[in-house]
């Protein structure tokens, strides 16, 4: 009996250390959602860097801070600085190249990368106290807009029965972690060539959410270096759609943005067996592009004595 | 009984019977409109063309007196004359006209704002406190069919007025009895010194007009011929903004110009002196000076030098020396000529930015510049303004693309432009004198080295292309004595791209213009020469 009554005193110590708890629910630890926001680099000046205001024949530092705010690696970007030579002589090169990783999982608020450039201010004219002059940094670089949203497939519109989900015109102006983004999708259930079938097809709106210039993928060196890309090249986006696993038809494949929104239609061509029922799928679709930002900053120089 | 005769009486005080509490009320709340007037025009933009936040207060005040008021409106007889039977519409027109009249006071002293000075009184110190808070509203709302309450606020009101009235006539009073020496102010002479000196001032007045055309009469001239040749050549009359952060005033002065008397006898010498105010940043500026009366004309002797020459700053006093019988009886005006060589230069930064790139932005109708600040020039301290235009920023670049360049040299000294010497224009590489239209006899291309050592120090040959104005182009008649405005038009293509914009897509660049010159100003003062009283 006494053993009894020690093992049951012993036995509520235990329970009254550890506290009785008993898991419930597991907590899911959040995973970021990458694919949002409608920034890809950010790109600011150094703070002090340069100063507001410089002396003349002054040596100092131009120092910008490019963080990759998207969720697309950025591989061989350009940068570069312009200045006005008459008052700024730039002592290292005015372009450099930047890989800087976009956000992930493990780092959910991207990469960054720190440019310093070495400049000299050059000696003023007489009379004049000081002259303003503004830097200008670019930034071009091929990037990718990753679009997934949950479709709803209902190959029977029209019979009259519970329903797992709606078909129905869904808005997405948050961004998908990029500047240029998908914001609206449009669902409809078209009559395939098939009678046992239907054709999915989406009207896909899409906007430059961003402040930068959109060019085609492949011209962003020239473009930015000041070469003539040729008009047909600005504001070209290359789309690729899927549903599911099924590569859908989209027309055109290549966008130009030529309005502030802008749409296209992309279409299953396989078709859903009508029999199929309704459910939900997600639909991606990859906007790949060429982006030029940039950010100018003021500063003064003033003459040593006056 | 007495009771009842209480209630009867504050009946009638709220009835607005006696006391006019309406009146009252609508009193209060105009003086309150006023002072935020003040308040708000004073401080700040103060000519500021529209206001709508006053306006609506004006506004909502006509409405309101309208709306409570039972006095007779002010031009009602108009109103009823064109139309307007209904009192409450001739009281609203009414109302709202004399809104607008009060909203209108602070403008009219604007024009005298472009007058500073006149006959040596500061006008915009007496019309500002005048024209400023002169309250109509009040006036007739206190003093039209006057109400018990409203007439005592609307005195008490007033009475500040005319305080501050001649609070803002004293520094004019301090400032006269300074000059005339007078020990400690005192009250009474101060009004006493004040009466005079309006009285004074008065009479010189008459005086100047009589004696010819002097002073405020010249200014209001040269400001109206000024207009009229603007818009007669049609040159643009903006000028670049001026060196702000520079404290010095640059250039030469002529300060307190007087005679040692107003009236002299005929056996008297005559002493007419002044302060001259040479000031340069580097530039070493030489001052030559001569004077002589009009009347026949008659030189007169300078002392001690009729020439200096200051490296930063100098204030130097000369005096114009007439010997006795020199000058016959009458009215004679003294000029005192100064001439002195001088330099303007002016930087203008716009921007280049390749022209399809530009195109795709506009066809989007986004902003190529957000961001970024507005081009303007910024010309030197001195007598003469240099603003420099170019096509609106960004300018699109283009190999073989076109555009033209103006550089419009402003007087804005007293004086004129004697004659230029030199003109020098830089302009970033790549860019150069289009050969569609020759202007190679006005503007010689040179090399940095061959500049003045002053200005090859800010060339730099690898950024910049230098063209000088011809030395034949510059002995024309049209750059000598330029009392307005001269402009240099420069035709301009693109003739290296890559050399203009590097390798970006924007590129900041400069236009720098130096102007040499020899200014010259002209002061007056005026004299009388009477004859020797004879003894009796």
């Amino acid at each position: 009996m006494i053993k009894k009554i020690i093992c049951l005193t012993m036995l509520f110590i235990l329970i009254g250390c550890t506290g009785m708890r008993f898991p419930k629910n597991k907590e899911a630890i959040p995973v970021p959602d990458i694919h949002q926001g409608t920034t890809a680099i950010e790109m600011q000046y150094t703070e002090g860097m340069p100063p507001k205001e410089i002396f003349e024949k002054q040596l100092f530092e131009i120092g910008l801070e490019l963080q990759n705010k998207g969720a697309t690696d950025i591989q061989n970007g350009i940068f570069n600085l312009a200045v006005n030579e008459q008052f700024i002589t730039l002592l290292d090169e005015q372009m450099t190249r930047f890989n800087i990783k976009g956000k992930s999982v493990y780092n959910p608020i991207g990469g960054k990368e720190q440019i310093r450039i070495k400049a000299q201010s050059r000696e003023l004219g007489r009379q004049i106290s000081g002259q303003s002059t503004t830097l200008i940094a670019n930034a071009c670089y091929q990037y990718q807009t990753k679009a997934t949203i949950l479709t709803c497939i209902d190959p029977q519109p029209l019979k009259k029965e519970t329903k797992v989900c709606t078909v129905q015109s869904q808005s997405t102006p948050q961004g998908q972690g990029g500047p240029i983004a998908v914001t609206n999708i449009e669902p409809k259930m078209m009559p395939h060539q098939n009678p046992d079938k239907i054709k999915p097809a989406y009207v896909i709106t899409i906007k430059n959410l961003g402040n930068g210039q959109v060019i085609e993928p492949n011209t962003i060196y020239d473009a930015c270096t000041g070469r003539n890309i040729g008009k047909e090249n600005y504001d070209i986006l290359l789309i690729n759609a899927l549903l599911s696993n099924e590569i859908l038809n989209c027309e055109p494949q290549t966008l130009k943005l030529r309005q502030n929104e802008n749409k296209i239609l992309c279409e299953s061509t396989a078709g859903i067996p009508k029999t199929a029922g309704n459910y939900q799928t997600p639909i991606t679709i990859e906007l790949e592009y060429g982006y030029i930002q940039t950010i100018p900053k003021t500063i003064r120089i003033a003459k040593r004595t006056y | 009984m007495s009771d009842d005769s209480s209630i009867k009486k504050i009946k009638k005080v709220f009835q607005g019977e006696s006391w006019g509490i309406k009146e009252f009320s609508v009193l209060i709340f105009a003086i309150a409109v006023q002072l935020w007037d003040l308040n708000v025009r004073l401080s700040g933009t103060y000519f500021s063309t529209i206001n709508y936040q006053i306006i609506s207060l004006y506004f909502s005040l006509a409405v309101i007196a309208a709306i409570i008021l039972d006095k007779k409106p002010p031009f009602k007889k108009i109103f009823a004359r064109i139309g307007i039977g209904l009192p409450f519409f001739q009281k609203l027109f009414g109302f709202l006209l004399f809104s607008f009249i009060a909203y209108c006071i602070p403008f009219a002293n604007y024009i005298f704002m472009k007058i500073p000075e006149y006959g040596g009184i500061p006008l915009r110190t007496i019309t500002s406190a005048i024209l400023i808070f002169w309250p109509i509203w009040i006036i007739y709302l206190a003093f039209s069919e006057p109400k018990k309450l409203a007439r005592w606020a609307g005195s008490i009101y007033l009475l500040i007025w005319v305080i501050i009235l001649i609070v803002s006539i004293a520094p004019l009073a301090a400032y006269q009895l300074q000059d005339a020496e007078i020990p400690g102010v005192m009250p009474g002479r101060t009004i006493g010194s004040l009466y005079r000196e309006l009285v004074g001032g008065a009479k010189e007045w008459k005086q100047t007009i009589e004696g010819g055309t002097i002073g405020g009469y010249e200014k209001i001239k040269k400001e109206i011929q000024i207009g009229i040749e603007y818009s007669k050549t049609g040159i643009d009359p903006t000028q670049a903004k001026v060196d702000a952060a520079n404290k010095r005033d640059l250039g030469v002065q002529v300060l307190q110009m007087k005679a040692s008397s107003p009236v002299y006898y005929e056996n008297d010498q005559v002493n007419v002196y002044a302060q001259i105010k040479a000031e340069t940043l580097e530039q070493p500026v030489t001052t030559k000076v001569k004077c002589y009366a009009t009347s026949e004309p008659i030189p007169g002797q300078i002392f001690p030098s009729n020439e200096f020459t200051i490296e930063t700053y100098d204030v130097q006093d000369v005096d114009c020396v007439f010997p006795s019988d020199n000058l016959e009886e009458g009215l004679h005006t003294i000029h005192l000529d100064t001439e002195f060589n001088f330099e303007t230069v002016s930087y203008f930064e716009t921007f280049f930015m390749n022209e399809e790139t530009l195109r795709e932005l506009q066809k989007k109708k986004q902003d190529p510049l957000a961001g970024y600040p507005k081009p303007s020039a910024t010309s030197s301290k001195g007598p003469v303004n240099i603003n420099i235009k170019t096509p609106e920023a960004p300018i699109p670049s283009a190999p073989d693309k076109r555009m033209t360049l103006s550089i419009t040299l402003h007087n804005t000294g007293p004086g004129q432009i004697k004659e230029l010497k030199e003109v020098y224009i830089f302009i970033p590489k790549g860019l150069g004198i289009s050969t569609a239209i020759d202007g190679r006899k006005i503007y010689q291309k040179i090399e940095c080295n061959e500049l003045p050592s002053e200005e090859a120090k800010v060339c730099v040959p690898d950024t910049t292309t230098v063209y000088k104005v011809s030395a034949d182009e510059l002995k024309k008649e049209l750059y000598k004595n330029i009392v307005l405005s001269r402009e240099f038009r420069l035709y301009l293509e693109i003739q290296d791209y890559d050399a203009l914009l590097g390798e970006s897509i924007i590129k900041p660049g400069n236009i720098y213009a130096s102007a040499k010159y020899d200014y010259e100003m002209d002061q007056k003062v005026q004299i009388k020469i009477q004859k020797q009283p004879t003894s009796i």
